[in-house]
């Protein structure tokens, strides 16, 4: 007898005695609960950042008349929870996102430091005339106030956008007058919390009623996205590639873009591993219509479905 | 579009949840909770494994490929779940007092082979890759483009690791016999 009939006689006598009884009501009423809590936290997170824009509307009173005229085409409301609001469709105007005086924003691994006229906007506005349409907005109605929150964008665009559900927590952050670096995480073994990310953010437009920006990610030597370079011209298919360290890493590649809920492009999974191996695949996608996409790149299974991320952004060929 | 927070799923998905998730409940909790199992040889944490792979592929069904890969999308929380109760288990052993074991009854023990004793006793011993791989090509009969996919490795690993567990397990048993 052959060490796999052996093996396989083993496994079925083994678990043979086991049975399952019907929980499916346990299954129900656990994911009623789960979206109850996920409705608390979308409401409690309009409440924190209704505060934060009072504040802030307080502190800018002085200022506002200074503004111009509303430009929102469909006035956003006052929710409590952040909800999409059509408004206008202007073209990307990176250029107008500010960054630190004298200081490059977006430091990558391959030394290439980014200017405040490269950065890409990725999340969650597109340009400048719909950062400026939610501060009308938000002027006269209070609508979505967690723009003007970093941890909160950053945590949005993490589980909002991206679709990274588990990386649930801000574990450190800088925020400056202009630039934030908000690291995003999860609950490790132990209870210890583990970092899976750390975003790059910026306020878009000038003054602290400007909302933050998610514009890339500052990557390390344990996993970066170097290909395609940030702010180049992409077409279908790419090759999406970087370095990585770790052990049975599995990586999956994502492209999206903000008119789209789900990506429009996937590929997965590129095996990895080892010290600073180079990862590389192509990945395609399909229905473009923003004129900037994100790539994100993502590797987990061992704890949770993402334990590390990179993302970068491109723009796409015309 | 001023910003692309969250939308909550439409209704048609949540229903899709409920109705092809529950006959796949049905059909497959008892081969997951038994797959559970063969790696965590607790039955109440079997069943927890899975009843949390259900939920969480309830609340992720909008996001799902293809829900026909749903089967693997189960087997694939299941075994995360497993590895993660694994590795606490080793670092709970690594900090506590060794507890004297209890042993399996004597009819237990009078029914299960000798072989078959052995040779879980040198499953349990394996890396819980290894484990993973071995018990999902014999016990689920799974191909290994299929175990790739399920643990999200590269086809040449499994084979990797496939082969190392089976040599460790004919290892392990050769001086029993």
């Amino acid at each position: 007898m052959t060490v796999e009939h052996e093996l396989r006689q083993a496994l079925i006598d083994d678990a043979s005695g086991v049975d399952a009884p019907d929980r499916w009501d346990d299954v129900e009423s656990r994911v009623a609960a789960q979206q109850r809590r996920r409705k608390v936290w979308i409401a409690g997170l309009g409440g924190v950042s209704l505060v934060a824009a009072a504040l802030a509307t307080l502190l800018l009173l002085p200022g506002l008349a200074r503004h111009s005229p509303s430009r929102v085409s469909t006035t956003a409301s006052s929710l409590p929870a952040p909800q999409p609001s059509v408004v206008t469709t202007a073209p990307v105007e990176p250029s107008t996102m500010v960054a630190p005086p004298g200081v490059p924003t977006t430091a990558r691994p391959d030394g290439t430091l980014h200017t405040a006229e490269g950065l890409q906007p990725l999340w969650p506005f597109a340009g400048i005339a719909e950062a400026r349409a939610w501060q009308d907005a938000s002027r006269t109605s209070g609508a979505q106030p967690w723009h003007l929150d970093a941890d909160l964008t950053a945590l949005g665009f993490t589980q909002g956008y991206l679709g990274y559900t588990e990386v649930d927590r801000v574990t450190g952050h800088a925020v400056g007058a202009t630039d934030a670096q908000v690291s995003v995480g999860y609950e490790s073994e132990g209870g210890r919390t583990a970092t899976a990310a750390m975003l790059h953010l910026v306020r878009f437009g000038s003054g602290p009623e400007a909302p933050w920006e998610v514009v890339g990610t500052n990557d390390g030597p344990d996993f970066s996205l170097d290909t395609p370079a940030y702010g180049a011209s992409v077409v279908s298919p790419m090759t999406v590639g970087g370095a990585i360290n770790g052990v049975d890493e599995s990586i999956a590649v994502e492209v999206h873009q903000l008119s789209t809920e789900v990506p429009i492009g996937r590929q997965c999974c590129v095996p990895a591993g080892s010290t600073g191996i180079p990862w590389q695949t192509s990945v395609s996608f399909a229905g473009d219509h923003d004129r900037v996409l994100t790539v994100s790149a993502s590797t987990g299974g061992h704890l949770k479905a993402v334990e590390r991320f990179v993302v970068t952004g491109v723009r796409v060929s015309s | 579009m001023i910003a692309a927070v969250p939308v909550p799923r439409v209704s048609t998905d949540e229903l899709a949840a409920d109705v092809e998730l529950r006959d796949l409940y049905r059909s497959e909790r008892r081969s997951l909770v038994r797959l559970a199992w063969l790696l965590v040889h607790d039955q109440g944490v079997a069943e927890e494994l899975v009843q949390d792979a259900f939920v969480k592929a309830h609340l992720a069904w909008g996001r799902l490929d293809d829900p026909d890969k749903a089967l693997a999308y189960l087997r694939s929380v299941v075994l995360n779940g497993a590895r993660s109760r694994l590795r606490h288990l080793r670092v709970v052993e690594r900090t506590t007092v060794p507890q004297p074991a209890c042993g399996e009854s004597a009819e237990t023990a009078a029914l299960a082979g000798e072989q078959r004793r052995q040779m879980l006793a040198a499953l349990a011993a394996l890396p819980i890759r290894q484990k993973e791989c071995v018990v999902l090509r014999y016990y689920c009969d799974l191909s290994q483009a299929e175990i790739a996919a399920t643990l999200k490795i590269s086809v040449g690993s499994v084979k990797t690791h496939v082969h190392r567990g089976l040599a460790a397990l004919s290892a392990l048993l050769e001086p029993q016999r």
